[in-house]
């Protein structure tokens, strides 16, 4: 009979370690390259999101594009506030706004993908070049235009000599070019002497260029992009108000702040609304502002209303009492039937500088026609 | 001790056996193993090659500019498996003008992009704005660099640094317009460089590769970059907005590339000792942001 011994040595357990080892080994291998391969992908789908962020960064910079941003100082960057795209992929863009001469801008926006503790686990920048382009388009020939006939009486002034508004910086100001006093389609009738009608010339009267179109394209063509809606016809003097130190947009009787020095409103001395009023009869007797004002029935001004910019009106456009000034152009249709009555001691003074103002004052930027997209690399 | 005994030739010889069979399997697993292992490692190359390809080709062409509508187009020549371009190379703005000598001054600080090359390999693009308030008579001025004083200091806005361009054709007429007086240049406005670049294949030692060279650079053949690629591994396909292929420049909006990748090295592909080179491909379709 045999006996077992105890002491006998087998290689069990070496093969077995062995082939542990050998398996354990093709494991990792396995495992390790899965997870090189997910982690290049996830990394890829990092990129991606973050990639979109900065599209969507681009994207809503543009549209709609803020306002405010028109009057940047140029050639400084402003960094807005990081903006979390909504939903549970954690992303983020930033945008930086740098204005130029010109009114070009160069947009850039930093997309972010955030891991849940907020560290960025990818980045992608890139960034458009836009350029303000006005809401309306509008050539303006004289102080006044009418198309049908104009009464001046009074001590009226309108004056075609292109003028800087008063305190402004006339450096600010492009090339001073003087043009027509009144510009109608019809014929200028005067009474009294203590009047001044004066330009290069001083009258164009019965002007065939001058049509229903002169007045109803640029009216239309900013009506889309109007800032306020008026529909009291008696509405209160305006005043450029604030909202702490920002110039308070949302209140329709704020029409900007054409003034300078002593006690103007600064915050608002860059905002220019485009303001609307429908139909009937628009009384201003007091108060002042800037930008564009559409009036589709008539415009009566008194009690010392000022306005520095461009003020398109469809009916008639009547002055009376004192001091009502208007530094740009007026535009009126008398599309109605009425005549232009300019009566009182109103001022109308043209002023390309004003004009010009009010239309890059009322532009949005939108990205310039040629290589406006780039995908930028930080050096 | 007499009660001992060894073991019999039979149980020697049948754990000898049993001991070969054990070690030609794990030779042959671990064999396998190497193999696999291997072509994995070709493989991943491959497509390591192949995804820098395509980030390569999507980079350079993702910028292109065309315009059916006027005839313009940074594409020079196209072809099925050759591409002739200007590709952008940084994004930036003025700091000044000058018409002594054709200087332009760049902003260092918030430039994009690599520092412009004064030795020809660069041109300048310069955003012309005839009228602020029009888009539709806006230009890129296209103007070459000859030098680039990499020293200098911007003399419009905030001072810094800057890089000063000599541009000898800028010309007095692209600042002002001789009729109305009006700028036409501004700084700061918007500048661009670009550089004159092909993408095609070309043959090193035997195989063929993604080549790319800097034409505006004086590089007279393309440099291999990505590869290998299998013979014809290289093709470009051009649409136009509808998305039909097209054969005119200024009217391409979308080119599809296509990469098929080889591996470098001979690996087992199959059972026992059949070797051949995987391939592999990928095809982007680049979508150009910057046509119209």
């Amino acid at each position: 009979m045999r006996t077992l011994r105890t002491d006998e040595r087998g290689m069990a357990l070496l093969l077995a370690m062995l082939g542990i080892v050998v398996i354990g080994a093709l494991v990792s291998g396995t495992f390790f390259a899965g997870r090189m391969e997910m982690v290049s992908g996830r990394n890829s789908v990092y990129a991606a999101q973050a990639a979109e962020a900065a599209e969507a960064g681009l994207a809503a910079a543009f549209s709609p594009w803020d306002r405010t941003w028109n009057s940047f100082p140029v050639g400084v960057d402003q960094n807005l506030p990081p903006v979390a795209i909504p939903g549970p992929t954690r992303v983020q863009y930033t945008t930086t706004v740098r204005r130029m001469q010109g009114g070009a801008y160069l947009i850039r926006s930093v997309g972010q993908k955030l891991d849940r503790s907020g560290n960025v686990m990818a980045t992608r920048m890139l960034a458009k070049l836009g350029k303000l382009v006005p809401a309306g388009t509008a050539t303006m020939d004289a102080a006044v235009t009418t198309r049908d006939a104009v009464t001046v009486s009074g001590n009226t002034v309108v004056d075609g000599h292109d003028t800087v508004p008063s305190g402004w910086d006339p450096n600010a100001c492009g090339p001073l070019n003087d043009a027509a006093g009144i510009q109608t389609g019809a014929t200028v009738t005067t009474n009294g002497t203590s009047h001044v009608i004066d330009g290069a010339p001083p009258t164009v009267q019965n002007d065939t260029t001058v049509t229903d179109a002169t007045f109803q394209g640029p009216f239309y063509s900013f009506l889309g992009s109007r800032t306020h809606t008026i529909t009291n016809s008696n509405p209160p003097a305006t005043v450029p108000t604030t909202s702490g130190a920002v110039c308070n947009q949302s209140d329709i009787y704020n029409w900007g702040e054409p003034r300078r020095g002593g006690a103007a409103v600064v915050a608002c001395q860059d905002y220019f609304p485009i303001v609307y009023f429908g139909a009937g009869t628009l009384k201003l007797q007091g108060g002042y502002g800037q930008g564009i004002l559409l009036v589709a029935g008539d415009l009566w001004m008194s009690g010392g209303f000022e306005f520095v910019g461009l003020i398109i009106v469809l009916g008639e456009v009547k002055t009376s009492g004192t001091g009502a000034k208007v530094t740009g152009a007026v535009l009126s249709n008398n599309f109605y039937g009425e005549q232009t009555t300019l009566g009182g001691d109103p001022a109308l003074r043209y002023s390309s500088c004003a004009i010009g103002a009010a239309l890059e004052g009322t532009a949005a930027a939108f990205p310039i026609a040629q290589r406006p997209w780039a995908q930028v690399n930080l050096r | 001790m007499t009660g001992r005994r060894g073991f019999t030739l039979v149980e020697l010889l049948i754990a000898l056996v049993m001991m070969v069979l054990v070690a030609g399997g794990i030779y042959n697993l671990m064999v396998t193993t190497h193999r696999v292992s291997r072509k994995q490692t070709e493989i991943s190359n491959l497509q390591g090659n192949l995804r820098g390809g395509l980030n390569l080709v999507q980079s350079e062409l993702q910028e292109i500019y065309t315009d059916a509508a006027v005839g313009v187009s940074d594409i020079y020549n196209m072809t099925a498996a050759s591409l002739d371009y200007d590709a952008m190379r940084g994004i930036g703005e003025s700091c000044g003008l000058t018409l002594g000598g054709g200087a332009v001054q760049i902003r260092q600080d918030g430039y994009s992009g690599r520092p412009p090359d004064g030795a020809g390999r660069d041109r300048l693009k310069l955003f012309q704005d005839r009228d602020t308030l029009t888009s539709s008579d806006d230009v890129w001025l296209d103007l070459p660099i000859t030098g680039v004083n990499p020293n200098g200091v911007c003399t419009v806005g905030t001072p810094g640094p800057s890089w000063d361009l000599v541009v000898p054709t800028l010309l007095a007429d692209h600042l002002i317009d001789a009729v109305s007086g009006n700028p036409l240049l501004f700084a700061p406005g918007p500048v661009r460089t670009v550089e004159r670049m092909e993408l095609g294949l070309v043959n090193d030692a035997g195989k063929d590769w993604l080549g790319i060279r800097s034409s505006s650079g004086g590089e007279a053949t393309l440099i291999p970059v990505i590869g290998p690629l299998t013979a014809s591994g290289l093709e470009f396909l051009y649409f136009d907005g509808s998305d039909a292929p097209t054969l005119a420049p200024s009217a391409v909006k979308t080119i599809v590339v296509t990469l098929r990748g080889v591996s470098a090295e001979q690996v087992t592909t199959g059972l026992g000792s059949i070797v051949g080179t995987p391939e592999d491909s990928v095809v982007v379709r680049v979508q150009l942001r910057n046509s119209r």
